[in-house]
């Protein structure tokens, strides 16, 4: 009946998923020079995820038969609101960043933007989840 | 201008440093000797994360600064939970403890869960469960009765949603229904703050879903007591059944969907689902509460029979034994006699108390919690 197992719950959600997708983020960064593709299982976690986010944002979101991961509803919630003007040019964007990774592309500074984007959207959820369990 | 990480850092260190002493100082009981041996592992994983961090040497490079922030400031939020849950639950462990960690274990194995059962403290101030760390706390007197000790499966129910992601699968029940829903609005002409609403209650029902579950969950492993420890919980707490927090959905609608997983073949012997609908309809009306014009369209019982098929094929696709299936062994099965506690108190209440002393000291026997 208490809120502490919905919090405790959802903390440890967000704090999984924040904790993967900027390790792997950062590992994606400090890829040492000349190495010409990401690691390949990182980047099918990443596309998971990308395509987890494109669904929750929109639920007919075309991710033709590929596999997802479900992202936390609080960090969709979060970029959602940020791009509540510009969804469609968002998605766009994301089915852009999808398909560069699938094709094992390097990724850019505007690629980066993006990722890095849903990293700090992840990281707040689980700060915000953390205070609400602990620091009320 | 970048942040001072390796400071903190040094700090975190000598924080776990302090943990891993205290850990190691812990009086080891059977019942928590893997346990303490799983934290002692995690404190040495984040020591070890914390030193590799320590030594590397792009961490203050701008580049990354944000990235190892981020990374810094995860372990911290790891440190903080080791100690604000595992560390003071082993620290304060007692033999009143036995009990209810035994209970829960039995519970596992009645319900046919492989998982790892949790400990479980009477520590509390009400029920509640951490399922990261796998620890339920339970109010400090609540070993001695067996009425309220229904709860405990829908906190286990915490547990295994929480391993099995099976709220994940709510979402698109719900999200289903209001898609539904809005497209039915749009197209009978209905004025579009109707669309908003139903826009606002599939966020919100987003939120309810992990508690109709472990509702759900629980009636479908213990059956009848549950319904019945909630109706007393609701009699004892609710301010108005009808009225929803963020975190929980209204009383009544909860109430409905234990009654209607009571409907689920294997669940419940006689006609338990109405009886307690009876019962429910006597407080309402008892209680006087009004119920909101738009209850209907908030609290829908499609979405709720459409929840309840859902995660009633999820407990069963898990292995999940549901209430009637689990082979009953009158001396020490806990559903069996939670439900029996609670036929009692109904048809013998005088005597109730009286025997739920010496059935408690019988199950401390049976599952070794006095010597």
């Amino acid at each position: 009946m208490s809120d502490i197992s919905i919090l405790s719950h959802e903390y440890e959600s967000n704090s999984t998923f924040s904790e993967l997708l900027n390790d792997i983020v950062l590992e994606f960064k400090r890829r040492p020079k000349g190495e010409l593709r990401y690691d390949a299982a990182q980047t099918r976690k990443v596309v998971e995820f990308l395509m987890g986010l494109m669904i929750g944002l929109n639920r007919k979101a075309d991710i033709r038969g590929r596999s997802h991961r479900p992202v936390p509803r609080e960090v969709v919630s979060r970029l959602e609101h940020t791009h509540s003007k510009a969804k469609e040019y968002y998605l766009q964007d994301l089915e852009r960043l999808v398909d560069k990774l699938e094709q094992r592309k390097m990724l850019d500074k505007r690629d980066f933007l993006l990722l890095e984007e849903l990293c700090d959207a992840a990281d707040s959820t689980a700060s915000a989840s953390f205070r609400r369990l602990w620091r009320r | 201008m970048t942040v001072p990480l390796r400071q903190l850092l040094h700090d975190l260190r000598q924080r776990i440093l302090l943990i891993q002493d205290e850990a190691s100082k812990v009086r080891v009981l059977p019942e928590t000797e893997g346990y303490l041996s799983w934290v002692i592992e995690s404190i040495e994983n984040l020591r070890s994360k914390v030193d590799g961090l320590i030594e590397t040497p792009d961490i203050e490079d701008p580049e990354y600064a944000k990235n190892f922030l981020r990374k810094y400031r995860q372990l911290a939020r790891r440190v903080h939970s080791l100690v604000a849950v595992p560390l003071l639950v082993l620290t304060r462990f007692t033999d009143k403890d036995r009990f209810p960690t035994a209970v829960c274990k039995k519970i596992f194995d009645e319900i046919g869960y492989r998982k790892p059962p949790p400990l479980c403290v009477a520590l509390a101030s009400g029920y509640s469960t951490y399922p990261g760390f796998n620890v339920v706390m339970i109010p400090v007197n609540e070993p001695e009765h067996l009425l309220g000790l229904a709860d405990l499966y829908h906190e286990l129910a915490h547990i295994i949603l929480f391993a099995e992601h099976i709220d994940e699968g709510f979402y698109s029940v719900v999200d289903d229904h209001y898609e539904t829903e809005i497209e039915r609005i749009k197209n009978e002409g209905a004025p579009l703050e109707y669309v908003a609403r139903a826009k606002e209650l599939q966020i919100r029902w987003r939120g309810w879903a992990k508690e109709f579950a472990c509702d759900m969950i629980a009636t479908y492993l213990v059956g009848s007591a549950y319904a019945w420890c909630n109706l007393r919980l609701c009699m004892n707490q609710s301010e108005n059944m009808f009225d929803p927090s963020e975190s929980h959905p209204c009383d009544d609608s909860r109430n409905e969907g234990i009654c209607l997983m009571l409907e689920k073949p294997g669940i419940s012997k006689g006609d338990d689902a109405n009886e307690v609908r009876e019962m429910w309809n006597r407080f309402a009306e008892a209680e006087g509460n009004i119920k909101p014009q738009d209850y209907e369209f908030s609290f829908p019982s499609r979405l709720l029979i459409g929840l309840v098929d859902f995660t009633y094929e999820r407990c069963t696709e898990l292995g999940l034994v549901p209430y009637i299936a689990q082979n009953s062994v009158v001396t020490d099965h806990i559903a069996l006699s939670l439900n029996d506690a609670w036929s009692r108190l109904t048809f013998e209440s005088s005597s109730y108390a009286e025997w739920e002393k010496q059935r408690v000291n019988e199950l401390k026997q049976v599952l070794g919690c006095i010597p």
